[in-house]
């Protein structure tokens, strides 16, 4: 061969080398960009979430209440719903996922019907998360409502009590706030009311007051029933209310500047009839602070109130126990088909020679195999509580989406999750985001470590 | 075994019992399957017509209308999606399984593991922070993103595992013909495992297309037809979650149709999948 050819070999090979190089570098280079991500992921949650470890620290992790208006978090209930939906989840898809698992691994390996089962369960991981949760809101509540009336799981009265999400009040766009500065009775109707503040007995044209909201001061009717320990207020303020509803009355603000104690609260256990319109009571402060400069007639002060009664709104069947039913057919498939693998490893040996002693069927899976599989199937549950903690839309979609603490397991909720999907884009100041950013944490630790541990276990039972 | 008095009649009476309640209880499993492929198909078949398909949604009271919107805006992301995390993802894979040994590699597959685990609604914060706020505003190509590095570690694991399959002669094969290192690479382990590879390409797009909470804080929705990746886009399990959670018949509507749409194409994937995989019996 001539000089040229050599010349050009060696060109090639020093391209080729180069392009080798180029290459693996690249490899590389996206190995640790995958690292990156993942870190980066960590560091931003852990940053975005400082504002609120911070300034809440540890109490953020038992705090009852969540009040985003008044700058208060506490993620208990949160907390609370996400592990009530989980584990009750785990629970209920245990016996199913074993059964697949013993069935697709020892009964029935191959053959049509474990064919169909297998694909099944395949399909049931596949279906998105939005369509659970659209087929549990259609047809699963609808379900649920119909058992828990049956079951009578609602007292009358449990979820009468006053909600910041959905009773408002305020005052030339200042906002009161709910329980401190005021609170819609208990037989306050729900509706929304936008209008000027008149006393009730303004001497303005009847044209004038109409459909507005009407002010009310106690102190003449307390101070002339003052000694009758017999005397209702609440009787009267209803009976009031009805009569000024009669005239026109939009709503009604009632306050108490005598100075004699009403005990006037929100009682949830009442179970007078329902008004029509809204009644709030404003506490003593709050009226000096917000109401002192419309005593008169101007008309100087605009309302607008919403009073909801959450009994009337909140649909029966949505809750911690439908998202739980529809989070547990979910769940499903990740520990069953992990099991069926760890139940196909049983070495044969083992089951022939619990067989040959004449141990049944039954037998040899409660002695043999589950014993040999344990940490295995183990570690399936581990993966499964994963999918549970993590999963969102057809929870978000069912459970119902209030910020109280789930009094019981039918009772509306929230998980971390699903607040987060929630409020995000809502979130309107930076202590609310980075609490919510803190839920994310907390959701990215937890199933991270369960995942892991699932996955150590996994492996060190392969590998045996 | 420990009771000699208990008869064999018995024992294998608990056996047949015991086989029962397992035969039972697994099969029941499929029946909320079914009952929802069922449900989804009857509500959303008499939905489906032309319009459906190629006009926008009408405002709340409105009748008619179509989920054009979330079909283009769907099909644009995946897509996207699609051409972002398939190149990084099989790379990624063909390092995990070229070195199986080292530090590197060993991180690096352990953060595939956790990216696996990590739920979709925090990958959505995160890409809101990385991608929406410095941008200044939610956009189809920051849904893309956060879709794509969630179908990174399906990706990623079904390239390794099939690459693993094949036989180190064949690599050998090529390296000994003087071939260098990223043409035996490219040229031939990819092809020969390319079928592996392309299923579980599809499985995690068939994992993502039905994704809703990475999208919440990324793409957003749009109730117009969008075909800017920097604007806001519709999707179809966006449209589903804000319908479905809406009192507007007609809306519901509209998300039965999409329910059925979206679910037949992601069953059909998750098939077309199960059929290739079978060559490769890769776990995922």
């Amino acid at each position: 061969m001539g000089k040229i050819n050599t010349g050009k070999y060696t060109k090639h090979t020093y391209g080729q080398v180069r392009m080798e190089n180029v290459f693996k570098r690249t490899l590389v280079a996206i190995a640790i960009v995958m690292i990156i991500i993942v870190v980066g992921i960590f560091l931003t949650l852990i940053v975005k979430s400082m504002p609120s470890i911070q300034s809440l620290g540890l109490k953020y992790l038992w705090g009852k209440t969540w009040d985003p208006i008044n700058n208060v978090y506490g993620a208990l209930p949160f907390l609370l719903g996400t592990l009530l939906t989980s584990f009750l989840a785990l629970i209920i898809s245990i016996p199913f996922s074993f059964a697949i698992a013993v069935y697709l691994g020892e009964y029935n390996p191959r053959g049509w019907l474990s064919n169909f089962l297998k694909n099944a369960v395949e399909l049931i991981a596949a279906v998105p998360s939005v369509i659970y949760g659209f087929w549990a809101l259609l047809v699963l509540v609808p379900i649920v409502q119909k058992m828990e009336n049956s079951w009578n799981a609602h007292k009358f009265g449990e979820y009468k009590k006053v909600d910041t999400q959905y009773n408002t009040f305020s005052v030339n766009d200042k906002k009161l706030a709910l329980d401190t500065d005021y609170f819609p009775l208990s037989y306050s109707g729900t509706s929304t009311l936008e209008g000027t503040i008149i006393p009730d007995n303004s001497t303005l044209p009847d044209s004038v007051k109409q459909g507005q909201m009407w002010m009310l001061d106690l102190k003449p009717m307390l101070e002339a029933n003052k000694n009758k320990p017999s005397y209702n207020i609440n009787d009267a303020i209803t009976k009031i209310a009805n009569d000024d509803f009669d005239k026109g009355a939009g709503g009604l603000i009632l306050y108490n500047t005598s100075g004699i104690a009403d005990n006037l609260q929100f009682n949830r256990k009442d179970t007078t009839t329902q008004l029509v319109v809204p009644v709030v009571y404003v506490k003593d402060d709050a009226y000096k602070k917000y109401f002192t400069a419309a005593t008169d007639n101007s008309g100087s002060l605009q309302a607008s109130v919403t009073t909801v009664d959450p009994y009337n709104i909140l649909p029966y069947g949505i809750g911690i126990f439908t998202a739980s039913l529809i989070l547990s057919i979910m769940i499903i498939p990740y520990a069953a088909s992990l099991g069926r693998e760890m139940i196909k490893m049983v070495p044969s040996p083992l089951k022939e020679g619990a067989y040959a002693l004449g141990a049944t069927r039954y037998e040899v899976i409660r002695s043999v195999i589950l014993p040999y599989t344990k940490s295995g199937l183990f570690a399936g549950i581990l993966l499964s509580l994963g999918r549970a903690l993590g999963e969102t839309m057809a929870v978000t979609m069912v459970i119902g989406n209030t910020s109280h603490m789930p009094t019981s397991l039918f009772s509306p909720g929230n998980t971390m999750a699903s607040v987060i999907a929630n409020e995000f884009n809502e979130a309107s100041h930076d202590l609310y985001w980075s609490a919510l950013v803190e839920l994310g944490l907390a959701l990215f630790l937890v199933t991270v470590i369960i995942n892991m541990i699932g996955k150590r276990i996994i492996k060190r039972f392969t590998n045996e | 075994m420990s009771k000699p008095k208990v008869g064999i009649q018995y024992r294998l009476g608990k056996s047949r019992l015991f086989q029962g309640t397992i035969f039972v209880l697994a099969f029941v499993v499929t029946l909320p399957l079914m009952a929802i492929i069922a449900y989804i198909f009857k509500e959303g078949i008499t939905k489906i017509n032309w319009d459906f398909i190629t006009k926008i949604p009408k405002p709340v009271g409105e009748s008619g209308g179509g989920i054009a919107n979330a079909l283009v805006g769907t099909i644009i992301i995946v897509l996207l999606a699609t051409i972002i995390a398939v190149p990084f993802g099989i790379l990624c894979g063909i390092y995990l399984s070229e070195n199986r040994r080292g530090r590197l590699s060993y991180w690096s597959r352990l953060c595939v593991d956790v990216l696996q685990g990590v739920p979709s609604i925090v990958i959505g914060i995160v890409m809101y922070f990385w991608l929406v706020k410095p941008t200044g505003g939610f956009s189809a190509w920051s849904g893309s993103i956060a879709l794509a590095v969630m179908m990174l570690p399906i990706i990623i694991r079904s390239t390794e595992e099939t690459l693993k399959l094949l036989p180190d002669t064949l690599k050998e094969a090529g390296l000994a013909l003087g071939l260098p290192y990223h043409k035996v690479i490219l040229r031939i382990i990819v092809p020969c495992g390319f079928s592996g590879i392309i299923s579980g390409v599809m499985l995690s797009v068939a994992r993502i297309a039905g994704e809703t909470a990475p999208l919440l804080f990324t793409a957003l929705g749009n109730m117009y037809l969008n075909t800017n990746i920097r604007r806001p886009t519709e999707t179809l399990p966006h449209l589903i979650y804000y319908y479905a959670s809406s009192p507007d018949e007609n809306w519901h509507n509209l998300a039965w149709g999409a329910s059925l749409i979206l679910l037949f194409t992601v069953l059909l994937l998750n098939i077309i999948t199960k059929i290739t995989t079978r060559r490769w019996n890769i776990q995922l």
